[in-house]
């Protein structure tokens, strides 16, 4: 009897979850080739915080990027994150839903990795994270989409393989000046002065993790890493024609000064000083 | 945007040095930490004013796009397209559990994002509002939450990476407290210094006090041996302060009873005894007179009678009676 309980009970709650729905999401980690070591640095710190991605080798390409999706597949993934250097200095961020999209270009800056010694927190390898979005998160635009895709890419899904029961840490995003700003936190829930659990939630405090971030949004494309675009950001401006301009703006310093020196040169040619008609009575 | 010097020099300590490098370089704010730095002014100057001319830089090209109004006529921007995309993305009815994601009730406003304490204290603010309420949720769809104290694993850093992180928080407030106490030194000794010439100033003024005070009696006295013989003691009474012209006055009373008075019969006695003035020498030296002279002895003293009629019994206890036969008399 007791055994059949048992089964019947089971299947009940089975029914249960299959009635739930659960997302079931897996992420792909890679770069391409000429990644500095900085960033590979990110890299590995985001392996670390999410259990369920999977970190793929080094992409030789960055022309044709719709294989990605393709690697997504054999991976059994359906995100990818995908960071692109160029220069060596530039790094780019593409956030994408796999087979069919959308996906999302950034501008990755001012990364700070989870090595610093200035960033004191910890957590636990592989514990779900909760995720705090900016009030500003919630328009109509693609700050909306960018929410929902970084949902699916950034929280751990319950159960996931390398997974831990608590949750010890917060991430955050935050919109400041038309960029994302991505802060990862441990939530300590101890009193700093005695070391005992603190009974009231009011007393609850963050130590930042790393890594720290900042995404600037480029573009939305419609498919993954192909397709129409939907958005540009018209704020932004490419890094290399930043430093062109600001290269530009020097060498215009020095073509100033010598066209000044020219004409300080022309000026005192042109003034005819007169001559002194007393200058030698008393010689 | 950063230089290229900074290319390969990635440690897994990222300096302080660079730390302010990289806030400057990120929103290209001018007014960085970075001036706190001290080795590194000159290579921070020139990281500065780099970006300071990259700042520029992007004005420039804001200012003659929008002039032109070129890039925003190029800007796509579907807005209907970006919304069926959301829902798609979105799976519904999902549990909050599964996604744990947290919008914060306001709006972020940073007015100056080159501001970082503004800046951390928004995201701060925003994030431990998301917590707390996270932690709510999180009990109420009946998930543990907390990790107990006993629950040991794998941490997303070493204990060697803690290790180091604590040395250097060690480090930091070490030097807080070194150079506090140097600045208290500092003051002390500014202070003390003061001290010190106080007290050398005070000691000379006492000791001044001191040498007019023991010329003034030299003074005195000269001047009362003069007037002994002339005038009298009462001229000192107005020289001195109150009470020194008080015992001036008694020395001299007394002074004027002695040259009065005669000695006193003690004195008398004891000088005839042991004489005063006249020769010394030779006194208690006999003479034929002296060793005939027997006045001084008192022949009946050592009888024999005043011996026997002595007590000769030593002071102590009484005898109880009956007690005793030996001292039973």
């Amino acid at each position: 009897m007791a055994s059949i309980y048992k089964s019947f009970t089971k299947e009940s709650k089975k029914n249960e979850e299959v009635s739930k729905p659960r997302i079931r999401n897996r992420v792909l980690l890679l770069s391409s080739r000429g990644i500095s070591t900085r960033y590979r640095y990110l890299i590995k710190d985001l392996e670390a915080l999410l259990p369920h991605s999977k970190k793929d080798a080094k992409l030789d390409t960055k022309k044709n990027l719709e294989i990605l999706n393709e690697l997504a597949e054999l991976n059994n993934c359906n995100n990818i994150l995908f960071f692109e250097a160029r220069k060596h200095d530039d790094l780019y961020l593409w956030a994408s839903r796999a087979p069919s999209g959308p996906s999302i270009k950034f501008h990755v800056q001012n990364v700070h990795n989870m090595s610093e010694l200035k960033l004191t927190g910890n957590c636990l390898k592989g514990s779900r994270p909760l995720l705090s979005f900016d009030g500003n998160f919630d328009d109509d635009g693609p700050y909306m989409l960018i929410k929902t895709l970084f949902e699916q890419i950034f929280s751990v899904p319950t159960g996931a393989r390398k997974s831990k029961p608590f949750f010890d840490h917060i991430m955050s995003f935050s919109i400041i000046d038309g960029r994302i700003w991505v802060r990862n936190f441990q939530i300590v829930e101890k009193n700093p002065e005695t070391g005992g659990d603190v009974t009231n939630d009011d007393d609850m405090s963050l130590v930042e993790i790393g890594p720290r971030f900042v995404l600037h949004i480029i573009r939305i494309f419609e498919g993954s890493f192909y397709g129409r675009t939907l958005y540009e950001n018209p704020n932004f401006y490419t890094p290399a024609s930043i430093r062109a301009a600001a290269n530009r703006e020097k060498s215009a310093k020095f073509a100033n000064r010598s066209i000044a020196n020219q004409e300080l040169k022309a000026k005192i040619g042109n003034i005819n000083i007169p001559t002194d008609k007393y200058a030698d009575v008393f010689k | 945007m950063k230089s290229k010097s900074r290319k390969n020099e990635y440690v897994d300590e990222v300096s302080d040095e660079d730390y302010l490098e990289e806030l400057s370089d990120l929103e290209v704010d001018e007014e960085s930490d970075s001036d706190i730095q001290e080795d590194s002014d000159s290579e921070n100057s020139e990281e500065e004013r780099e970006a300071q001319l990259e700042l520029n830089a992007l004005l420039e090209i804001q200012n003659s796009k929008e002039g032109s109004n070129k890039k925003e006529s190029k800007s796509a921007f579907e807005k209907e397209a970006i919304k069926v995309l959301t829902k798609e993305l979105q799976p519904e009815n999902l549990d909050w559990i599964e996604t744990c994601s947290l919008m914060s009730t306001f709006k972020l406003e940073i007015n100056d994002p080159s501001d970082d304490l503004e800046l951390e204290l928004g995201i701060y603010k925003q994030v431990l509002e998301a917590a707390k309420e996270g932690k709510k949720k999180v009990l109420a769809a009946k998930v543990k939450f907390t990790r107990p104290p006993d629950y040991f694993a794998e941490m997303v850093k070493t204990d060697e990476d803690m290790e180091k992180i604590r040395k250097r928080l060690v480090e930091e407030h070490q030097s807080i407290e070194k150079s506090e106490q140097a600045k208290k030194q500092r003051e002390l000794k500014k202070f003390g210094k003061k001290i010190q010439v106080e007290k050398i100033k005070e000691r000379a003024a006492t000791k001044r006090e001191t040498l007019n005070k023991i010329d003034l009696l030299k003074k005195r006295s000269r001047s009362n041996a003069d007037m002994d013989m002339s005038m009298g003691d009462d001229f000192d009474v107005a020289l001195g302060d109150s009470s020194s012209a008080k015992s001036t006055f008694g020395q001299g009373n007394r002074r004027a009873k002695q040259k009065n008075q005669m000695p006193n019969k003690k004195r008398l006695a004891k000088n005839s005894k042991y004489g005063f003035g006249g020769k010394k020498r030779g006194r208690k030296v006999n003479s034929a007179d002296s060793t005939a002279d027997f006045s001084g002895v008192n022949g009946n003293k050592k009888s024999d009678e005043s011996r026997s009629s002595r007590n000769t019994k030593r002071p102590g206890k009484k005898p109880r009676l009956g007690k005793s036969p030996i001292f039973h008399v």
